[in-house]
């Protein structure tokens, strides 16, 4: 077994060779060892006649420096796992796809097969709010067991990434690079922890390899085919999600996305999706009624932290209980929100932080809605008052004198 | 025949006092003129030999030697046109001897005798002052520099004028030429007149800009405005002056005797309106910044000594340039050693700084601003960072919405704003009253807690702000400077909370760009 991986690893490397040759040669040959075979003695169905003179010879000149069983070894030293489509362990959810990857290289482990999968996307420059999205949703659905599959990018990806694992759940990177190569350098920290708690760093380009333009539509293929469910938190129109989602729909899975303000360009994207159907994330529990419907294992989902998971109490019946369920969750839902902050924020404060925004707002904006809600006062008042907030963490200071809400300000549980 | 004229000229920006001796003697006729002259004192002689020639007077044929003494030091400018034509004429005999004793003498010539005016002539009558001259002739346009800096002047118009007026006796002189006489009642009456120039009050809405702009000017604080373009920055910026005290007579000389020396003074003025304020272009060479020239001449910086130097675009400057500003800032002087000397400029100068928060110069509006933050980091890298440490004040300026334009909401007077700078002032004068430190900004990190002391509970108070806004060691000298600044502004004798916390505010945080979820 261990052999054919090192003839699976070598046939992955092959100069010139695609996914779509490697199909041809296998299903002549019948496997990868064969196809190596195929090469030393020639049994009347000599690789030329199938893939041309040239390509025949350049791979025999590459084969000759490539000691099949060293080089395997060299890879599996740096702790690097390769998975090739004939391999039992390939995720099942991959060999579905019309055009599996052959090879797939993992650092740490591959998600669990039956583990429901959420993918959280969107944008590299998000909004405080798209921020606050992404912590709220891959935080939540982590927190009940769900594996959060994304591409470890800036912005969306990364931070959904990092709320599922300060949640304590597990999350799988898939990168547009080889899994030995940290790209983007900003993630470095994220890279490091996923690996430490369990997580996995997925790729189907071979290590060493730098990330390029063309190869991130085959990540977010990749993305797409590894999760049950896709959730878009913040998208402009023109975006690199739009390749992961047209994937995801491709492939027959469910799209989620989660609603903005329409004066914000970085929410059109999850508008117009919603526009065309995707479905509308106003909670986790939304997402996670999906799962449990998809998976059709209600009992099961979750168990590893959470042995009664909210989530599914209103899952296959999630219409009728829609009322009932945002308000006995509470998730990231418009409803309960409004009554933390009433609950939160009694006292002196209460007044200022009504005023406070997840987007975040210049004190002199903040002064101008003070006044309009008739309580005036000096900005040398505002500013310690606002201070104040950021040290008990109900706000946060960004810039130098805006200010935005922070969750703290609303407990995610 | 030999005779000598006292006349000056500038080292730096102070006045040296110069002898202009000139001798005529047997030999072949010519003008020879010694003593380290720079170009345009050597073009004096035939300036002067036309002039006088216009005037009726001829050169006689003889050996005319003039020399400038103390003949090692490096002379300049055109003032000696004047003097060298006074000593020929008393080595010629068409003056007394002693017509020119005590006596300063200043002025270029045209070739029609006409005087005109030159530079630098209220630092030189201020050095002549010291060595005990009492009496100065300069040309009419110079001559109320002259007369502020203490000097019985005699402001003349030709050639002719001041050949009559030297052959008077001592004291028929003052009849036929009234001394020039500076009033300074009117100056400050002017001053009054002068000022509806830009009000804060014009400024609608950037009640923080405002406000920072307030401490900065209280305690003399660098400030740095970031925001999007059309935010009101520059506006701000420009009105900072306005709420600066007014300049006190002995701070004025001190800049109008640079600014004599820069030949800026304001025309038929001898003295400033307002406190300084320049704004050079991003383009700036590091030299006109700085100072600086074979023989040194004073920069940008120092032209900005006692006021306000506006940078605009922050990060376009040539990091170079920017960081020229190092030592200025510092120690509020910048020193320069050329071939010619070395000089010590003032630049006690308020540094303003305005800046785009990214390329695009939308960034906290994610509608607009599409600036990766890999970007971001790279312009705002363009400022390095010991500039950043002695800015004690950031503050941004929001977008202005059409509402609050319409609504036209007027703010705060300069002159109200003024009134709390002085008060402010007042606290520091008497706080630090016996040392070198003047404002709260000039604190140097030994004596803060001396001045700024704080309670148990601010104490505490100010460990959790460190913990929750990762603040450096240094950032905590600059809180507690502002702060300090901000109890000032309302009376307070002890540093509290509330004052620490907006001081926080200020902080510079960050600034290097937040990449992924990096940044808070």
């Amino acid at each position: 077994m261990e052999e054919d991986k090192a003839y699976g690893y070598w046939m992955h490397n092959l100069p010139g060779i695609g996914d779509r040759t490697i199909e041809k040669l296998l299903k002549i040959y019948g496997s990868a060892r064969e196809v190596y075979a195929a090469w030393e003695n020639d049994k009347g169905n000599s690789p030329e006649k199938v893939l041309g003179k040239d390509k025949a010879e350049k791979i025999k000149e590459f084969s000759k420096n490539w000691d099949v069983e060293k080089k395997y070894e060299q890879l599996t030293k740096t702790g690097i796992a390769f998975y090739s489509l004939e391999d039992k362990a390939y995720p099942k959810k991959l060999r579905e796809l019309t055009h599996p990857p052959y090879g797939l290289y993992c650092m740490g482990n591959l998600p669990g097969e039956g583990v429901p999968a959420a993918a959280v996307i969107g944008a590299r420059e998000c909004s405080e709010y798209g921020r606050y999205m992404a912590k709220a949703f891959a935080g939540k659905l982590a927190g009940a067991g769900v594996s959060i599959v994304s591409g470890m990018a800036r912005g969306i990806d990364g931070i959904g990434q990092k709320a599922a694992l300060e949640s304590g759940g597990k999350t799988y990177a898939v990168l547009g690079s080889g899994v030995d190569v940290i790209y983007p350098l900003c993630n470095q920290k994220l890279y490091h922890e996923i690996l430490e708690k369990g997580g996995g760093i997925l790729s189907v380009f071979p290590p060493g390899t730098k990330p390029a333009k063309n190869y991130f539509p085959e990540r977010n293929r990749i993305v797409a085919g590894l999760c049950d469910v896709l959730l878009v938190v913040e998208a402009r129109i023109k975006s690199g999600t739009w390749i992961t989602v047209d994937m995801a729909l491709e492939q027959g899975k469910n799209v989620y996305a989660v609603p903005g303000r329409l004066t914000d360009r970085l929410s059109d994207g999850c508008n117009l999706l919603i526009r065309q159907g995707a479905g509308i994330a106003l909670s986790p529990s939304d997402i996670m009624a999906e799962l449990a419907v998809l998976l059709g294992r209600k009992g099961e989902m979750g168990q590893e932290k959470n042995p009664k998971p909210s989530y599914y109490k209103g899952a296959g019946k999630k219409r009728r209980n829609f009322r009932s369920d945002v308000s006995a969750d509470d998730g990231a839902g418009g409803e309960k929100m409004a009554g933390e902050d009433r609950k939160e924020t009694e006292g002196a404060d209460a007044a200022l932080l009504s005023c406070l925004d997840y987007y975040p707002a210049s004190a002199d904006e903040i002064l101008e809605r003070m006044r309009k809600n008739g309580k005036q006062m000096e900005m040398a008042v505002l500013l310690p008052r606002l201070m104040e907030l950021c040290m008990e963490g109900k706000a946060k200071q960004t810039g130098s004198t805006y200010f935005a809400k922070t969750q703290q300000a609303v407990p995610v549980n | 025949m030999f005779s000598a004229v006292l006349s000056g000229t500038v080292c730096g920006i102070e006045g040296c006092l110069v002898q202009v001796e000139v001798d005529l003697s047997q030999g072949l006729p010519c003008f020879v003129m010694v003593g380290s002259l720079g170009g345009e004192v050597k073009e004096s002689g035939e300036r002067v030999r036309v002039a006088l020639k216009n005037m009726g007077i001829a050169l006689p044929p003889m050996h005319v030697s003039v020399n400038l003494s103390p003949a090692d030091l490096k002379k300049a400018g055109t003032g000696f046109d004047l003097p060298i034509a006074m000593g020929v004429l008393a080595a010629m005999e068409k003056l007394p001897q002693t017509a020119t004793e005590g006596m300063l003498v200043l002025g270029e010539l045209g070739l029609n005798g006409e005087i005109r005016p030159v530079k630098g002539v209220l630092p030189i009558a201020a050095g002549a002052l010291k060595a005990g001259i009492q009496r100065c002739i300069v040309p009419k346009e110079n001559a109320k520099e002259a007369a502020v800096a203490g000097l019985k002047t005699a402001g003349v118009m030709d050639l002719k004028q001041v050949i009559d007026y030297l052959r008077l006796l001592e004291k028929e002189r003052d009849a036929a030429l009234p001394p020039e006489k500076v009033d300074f009642s009117q100056y400050i009456e002017e001053r009054e007149r002068a000022r509806p120039g830009a009000d804060f009050s014009e400024i609608i809405g950037q009640e923080s800009v405002k406000r920072a702009a307030l401490i900065g000017a209280a305690g003399f604080h660098h400030l740095l405005i970031k925001g999007p373009p059309g935010g009101g920055k520059t506006m701000i910026a420009k009105r900072i002056p306005s709420i600066l005290p007014e300049l006190s007579l002995k701070e004025n000389l001190e800049v109008s005797s640079i600014y004599s020396v820069a030949g800026k003074l304001p025309k038929g003025s001898c003295l400033l309106k307002e406190r300084p304020f320049l704004s050079p272009h991003h383009t700036i060479s590091p030299q006109a910044l700085s100072g600086g020239g074979k023989i040194p001449r004073p920069g940008i910086i120092t032209l900005a000594h006692r006021g306000v130097l506006f940078l605009d675009e922050l990060p376009e400057f040539k990091r170079q340039t920017l960081d020229l500003l190092r030592q200025p800032l510092e120690e509020r002087t910048i020193q320069i050693d050329r071939s010619g000397g070395s000089f010590t400029f003032p630049a006690d100068l308020m540094l303003v700084g305005a800046m785009n928060p990214c390329p695009c110069g939308y960034y906290p509006d994610k509608n607009r601003c599409r600036c990766t933050p890999f970007e971001i980091h790279n312009y705002l890298s363009h400022i390095s960072g010991p500039i950043l440490d002695r800015i004690d004040i950031c503050v941004d300026a929001p977008q202005i919405g059409i509402g609050q334009l319409q609504a036209g909401q007027k703010g705060e007077s300069s002159e109200a704003m003024r009134k709390k700078v002085m008060t402010a002032r007042g606290l520091q004068e008497k706080r630090y009253q016996g040392t070198r430190i003047r404002f709260n900004s000039e604190l140097p990190a030994g004596e803060i807690e001396k001045y700024c002391g704080l309670g148990r509970k601010e104490n505490d108070m100010l460990k959790e702000l460190f913990t929750a806004f990762h603040f450096s060691a240094r950032a905590y000298h600059k809180l507690l400077k502002v702060a300090r600044t901000i109890a000032d502004l309302e009376e307070s004798d002890l540093v509290l909370r509330k004052h620490l916390q907006e001081a926080a505010c200020y902080q510079i945080k960050d600034l290097t760009g937040r990449c992924g979820d990096g940044g808070r």
